[in-house]
């Protein structure tokens, strides 16, 4: 990965994989430093040669490992305390809070199911491969975390057969 | 009106936090390279440096205890809370292996809850860290099968295919040898998984389902495995005999292991000299073994 193609990467992917961790683990400084460690060990290991095929579902995959990680979490803030600058304010959307809310009340591998699904746009058989499961398992758990958000959500199904195709089957 | 899937696709993407705007993302995530690399350095400086200072205060404390002192009280080992899991550990053994080319190790620890369980009890975790940074990057694998006096530790890490990426062996020290299940790694995604034995010719000789096998050489019988190359790859052979004259039959079932599959290629029962019989030794495919499996055949002084 030479410092052109890490650019790209950081322009088109980063902002999405770290929305995801931080939705999965509900605190965005740790995502943003997880998806941070993982490009760095992604960066360490191409230019040792070693090949890695797809970068976004590898680095979305690691960081995720790591953020499951509390401790390292704990350490990470620790030692990034004194370089944090206090950020500007940000007043959350009513629509945000819903969001993260519905996401939190879901068991942390559904929530994680559910963002690889609606916010990485992975496939299921793509989900299944990188939380090392299987497919039906990643079908019944996408079920669970999309009748729970639709209903914390208040979304409505449409009657349209043609459009009420849910994803999970 | 767009489906359920497309609007929580929408209401996602409108929720996720984005990260503040760096435009020096890249020199910073360069620095934090730097850093790691760095750090490697220290950690593998300070590594050396302490293992030379426990080599002079081993030195000086067996002359102390040689002269005139008593042997001190042996503390235990308090548990060891890092390897970057978010629970605490103990009972750590561990054993080098390199993945496509890059050195790392493999773990297996128990968990801890109030203190530290029995040897062979409580759950035991086999997870690897890839890089050698002391953090484990593959979600951490429940071992089935770990029983007292031992429990299951670190075995060997074997390249049993030749592809250049170390195969983990844990074991479970039984009552006269070794119950040893082999495991796949890999980096993308970071992971191990157990090896499973398909026959699909019917071969037999070998058990389907997880891979394992025996490690024995006592009165009566003996177990083992090596590595067969050839022209086409290397291939695992398991095999086992009975000790009782002076020939004997050997039972063998070869396995062609890609990923995390070890396919049946060959079987055979092979009538021989005992004495020209394979034998189980403290090596396999030419990786030494570990933890109370270095002194093997003397499996029944593991503690």
């Amino acid at each position: 990965m030479d410092e052109v193609e890490l650019q790209e990467f950081l322009r088109e992917r980063y902002p999405r994989l770290v929305g995801a961790v931080a939705l999965v683990t509900g605190d965005a400084a740790s995502a943003e430093d997880a998806v941070q460690e993982a490009i760095v060990r992604a960066w360490e290991r191409t230019e040792r040669g070693e090949q890695i095929v797809a970068l976004d579902r590898w680095v979305a995959a690691v960081a995720m490992n790591l953020s499951r990680s509390r401790l390292r979490r704990l350490r990470v803030e620790r030692l990034a305390r004194p370089m944090l600058v206090p950020a500007p304010p940000v007043q959350p959307s009513a629509d945000r809070i819903d969001v993260a809310r519905a996401l939190a009340d879901l068991p942390r591998r559904q929530r994680e199911v559910a963002v690889l699904r609606y916010l990485l746009d992975l496939s299921t058989e793509e989900i299944a491969e990188q939380m090392r499961t299987s497919e039906g398992t990643v079908k019944s758990q996408l079920f669970r975390a999309r009748a729970h958000l639709a209903k914390a959500l208040s979304l409505v199904e449409d009657t349209d057969e043609e459009n009420s195709h849910a994803e999970y089957r | 009106m767009p489906s359920i899937d497309d609007q929580l696709r929408t209401r996602m993407r409108e929720a996720a936090p984005r990260p503040a705007g760096a435009d020096d993302l890249v020199e910073h995530l360069g620095a934090r390279k730097r850093r790691r690399a760095a750090l490697r350095r220290v950690s593998s400086t300070g590594l050396v440096a302490i293992v030379l200072l426990a080599s002079v205060g081993t030195f000086f404390a067996l002359g102390r205890a040689f002269r005139t002192s008593p042997v001190p009280a042996v503390t235990p080992t308090p548990p060891i809370e890092n390897l970057g899991l978010d629970f605490a550990i103990c009972r750590v053994t561990s054993m080098p292996i390199t993945v496509a080319g890059v050195s790392g190790n493999a773990y297996v620890f128990t968990r801890a809850i109030d203190g530290c369980p029995q040897p062979g009890e409580g759950a035991r975790f086999l997870a690897a860290d890839l890089n050698g940074d002391g953090v484990v990057e593959t979600p951490p694998v429940k071992l089935d099968g770990c029983f007292p006096p031992v429990g299951c530790e670190t075995f060997a890490a074997p390249d049993v295919n030749g592809d250049g990426t170390t195969e983990i062996a844990i074991s479970n020290a039984g009552a006269d040898g070794y119950g040893v299940w082999l495991f796949a790694v890999t980096s993308s995604p970071p992971a191990v998984e157990p090896i499973t034995v398909v026959d699909p010719q019917r071969l037999g000789n070998v058990q389907t389902g997880a891979l394992q096998f025996g490690w024995a050489d006592v009165v009566g019988h003996a177990e083992g495995a090596r590595c067969v190359s050839s022209p086409s790859g290397t291939t695992l052979a398991i095999f086992g005999y009975d000790k009782f004259g002076p020939r004997t039959e050997v039972r063998t079932a070869t396995l062609r292991i890609d990923g995390a599959t070890a396919t049946v290629i060959a079987a055979s029962n092979d009538r021989m000299p005992l004495a020209e019989a394979p034998v189980p030794g403290n090596e396999i495919c030419g990786a030494p073994l570990h933890g109370s499996a270095a002194s093997c055949p003397d499996a029944t002084n593991a503690k």
